[in-house]
């Protein structure tokens, strides 16, 4: 029998709206990450490789561009699969205030910013309102016909893409000759979002948030402004994804239409933020760090990105996540601490 | 000038007649199931490519094995239907979603993989390619004309069937209200494999029509997926007139798009129709 099971139940809501993420922070926890802040910034001081490197870098632009598509996908259990037209904005925004005006990428990235925060503003007042399908079908499209669009605006390069004019090492143009400056750009970008992503879900904004997921009919009648604060998490999304590609056009210093707006961008954030765990900050990187350098490894060592069996792949692991572990990895694991907990008899699990 | 704009016009309603089963289909499993298949370009794409394959092993022509690329695609949309969306029925919004968008990514590039990303063309067969009969000045090509025609022909079956066989009033009864029609003893789970197998059978038979107008290759699915999410989103889903009627209106905009301005501006305008769905949508107010 194929009754929609009803999934609200009091206990549900209690373990998934209010606990055990709104709270402060645990010494657990502020070990790890200062532990793991303490790795990353070590690592390209040990390690000089320039694939390594390469590899470290791409798998923290990663780990924030799931971060910012967690605000909605996790968060609200929206499907937003037009994260590469914020990326391409931004990189798009940071290349032109180089190239056409002679500003800093960093104005740059400013208006990008903005750009993307403004589409995400009307996508969401269009479709936020109706039942989420049409939100995901609006992301699906508008997601691919953003390289139609910008292979024809001629004044940016159209098919060609565009370039970045070489200055010399500084931070004002956001270049420097060796990739390491680079690295550590994105890893603050990183430890922001970190901070932001953290700070949303302890606080209030992520309580609604998870209401609204959870029940929007009910968060509506307890007064959530249900359409308000998705457009305000969407525009979050938006906002976080366009940085991460204002950053990466300076790292390439060449973009063209077929890069930066490729749908493969965002299945790829969609995967990273599967694959660790949908909602949690910890998924987004742990996703990274396991998806991008194993991509990168095969693709180097295989050449196995020529006939797209790494999208068949990733298309088959998303259906298998989905029905058998939708919580991903954070939520196998914190499924095994709970269930330790309780064998041991823990005060906390008794409750 | 007129002539032209004509010709376009006759070349999208006959177009659209096509792209109007995909679209139909795409409604009947999001009305049945609420579950809007991002996969659905990647069946038609599929179904191209079993019509290829039946031509090239078998010698069938496309308009001889289009019962057989139905069937197959039926059992197909039975297979998803019990390896994919069953056991996710009642999981929230996000998980469908990303469970059928995963599968138009396997799909799209197993077949890639498998075929490579070469276009091909489909061999000679009984209708022929460029014959064409003139009713005033205009062309009506045989094959486009004769895809119209089918796809009519199933569209009108598909809408009887609905109206008046006790499977279709359960069909529509699911459709409006799950919990209620599984009350009243209809089997909703039988009836939800059904709207997989038709759904999904009509791309069999786009599919089958497709291969004979279009050239072949993994890359063309997510334009239909597109096309029928516009025609869906104006038609309205839970019907078969709406989405039928909007996807030939949108068969003649692409073509007039695609003829008087740019062929790379046909998806875009697409879009603005979508847009402008769902504006109509958010003013009558269908809030969730």
């Amino acid at each position: 029998m194929t009754i929609q099971k009803s999934t609200t139940s009091v206990e549900n809501v209690k373990r998934e709206v209010i606990a055990p993420e709104h709270r402060r922070f645990s010494r657990t926890e502020w070990i790890t990450y200062l532990g793991l802040l303490v790795v990353l910034l070590l690592f390209p001081i040990v390690i000089t490789e320039p694939f390594v490197l390469t590899v470290a870098i791409l798998t923290l632009m990663y780990a924030t561009l799931a971060l910012g598509w967690n605000f909605t996908g996790g968060l609200m259990g929206l499907p937003l699969f037009c994260s590469a037209l914020f990326f391409g904005l931004g990189a798009y925004a940071a290349m032109t205030a180089d190239t056409n005006f002679g500003l800093s990428p960093w104005i740059g990235l400013v208006i990008g910013v903005l750009t993307s925060m403004a589409v995400a503003w009307i996508l969401g007042a269009l479709t936020l309102r109706l039942d989420g399908h049409y939100f995901g079908v609006a992301t699906f499209v508008v997601g691919a016909i953003a390289i139609a669009i910008f292979n024809n605006i001629s004044s940016i390069g159209g098919v060609q893409g565009m370039s970045a004019p070489i200055h010399d090492s500084e931070l004002y143009y956001m270049q420097w000759q060796q990739p390491r400056p680079y690295y550590y750009l994105f890893l603050g970008l990183l430890v922001l979002s970190v901070m932001l992503s953290e700070t949303i879900h302890r606080g209030r904004l992520g309580l609604y948030l998870r209401a609204i997921k959870h029940n929007a009919l009910g968060a509506a009648h307890l007064g959530v402004r249900v359409t308000r604060y998705r457009i305000f998490a969407l525009m979050i999304s938006a906002g976080v994804t366009s940085v991460a590609g204002s950053l990466y056009a300076s790292y390439v210093l060449f973009i063209d239409p077929t890069t930066v707006f490729a749908p493969e961008i965002s299945v790829q954030i969609v995967i990273i933020a599967l694959l660790g765990g949908l909602g949690y900050t910890a998924g987004a990187l742990i996703g990274a760090a396991i998806l991008i350098p194993l991509g990168q490894y095969l693709n180097a060592a295989l050449g196995f990105s020529g006939q797209g069996w790494n999208l068949a792949i990733f298309g088959l692991a998303v259906i298998l996540i989905v029905i058998f572990r939708p919580t991903g990895i954070v939520g196998v694991l914190e499924d095994a601490c709970r269930l330790r907990e309780e064998k041991a008899g823990h005060p906390e699990a008794r409750e | 000038m007129i002539l032209q704009i004509s010709q376009a016009i006759v070349s999208g309603v006959l177009l659209g007649g096509i792209i109007c089963l995909v679209a139909i289909g795409l409604s009947l499993i999001w009305g049945v199931m609420d579950v809007v298949n991002f996969a659905q370009g990647e069946f038609v794409m599929l179904a191209m490519f079993v019509t290829l394959g039946f031509a090239q092993f078998f010698g069938l022509d496309p308009i001889l094995s289009m019962p057989l690329v139905v069937v197959v695609m039926a059992c197909t949309g039975v297979l998803t239907y019990q390896a994919v969306i069953k056991p996710i029925v009642g999981a929230p919004l996000l998980m469908p979603v990303l469970a059928t968008f995963g599968l138009s990514l396997l799909i799209r590039y197993t077949i890639q993989g498998l075929f490579s990303a070469n276009f091909r063309v489909m061999p000679q067969h009984i209708v022929d390619q460029t014959a064409v009969f003139t009713i005033g000045g205009l062309y009506f090509p045989h094959v486009t004309t004769i895809g119209f025609v089918t796809a009519i022909l199933c569209t009108g079956a598909l809408w009887f069937f609905l109206s008046n066989s006790e499977t279709g009033r359960a069909m529509r009864a699911v459709a409006q209200d799950r919990e209620a029609a599984a009350v009243v003893g209809i089997n909703v789970e039988r009836i939800q494999r059904l709207a997989w197998a038709i759904g999904i059978g009509l791309t069999g038979v786009a599919g089958a029509l497709l291969s004979m107008i279009y050239q072949i290759h993994p890359g063309v699915g997510p334009a239909f997926t597109m096309l029928s999410f516009a025609a869906v989103a104006l038609g309205g889903f839970r019907s078969i007139i709406g989405p039928a009627v909007a996807a030939i209106a949108l068969g003649v905009v692409q073509v007039l798009v695609g003829t008087l301005w740019k062929p790379e501006y046909q998806d875009v305008v697409i879009f603005g129709f979508l847009i402008v769905a769902l504006i109509i949508l958010a003013k009558q107010g269908k809030r969730q």
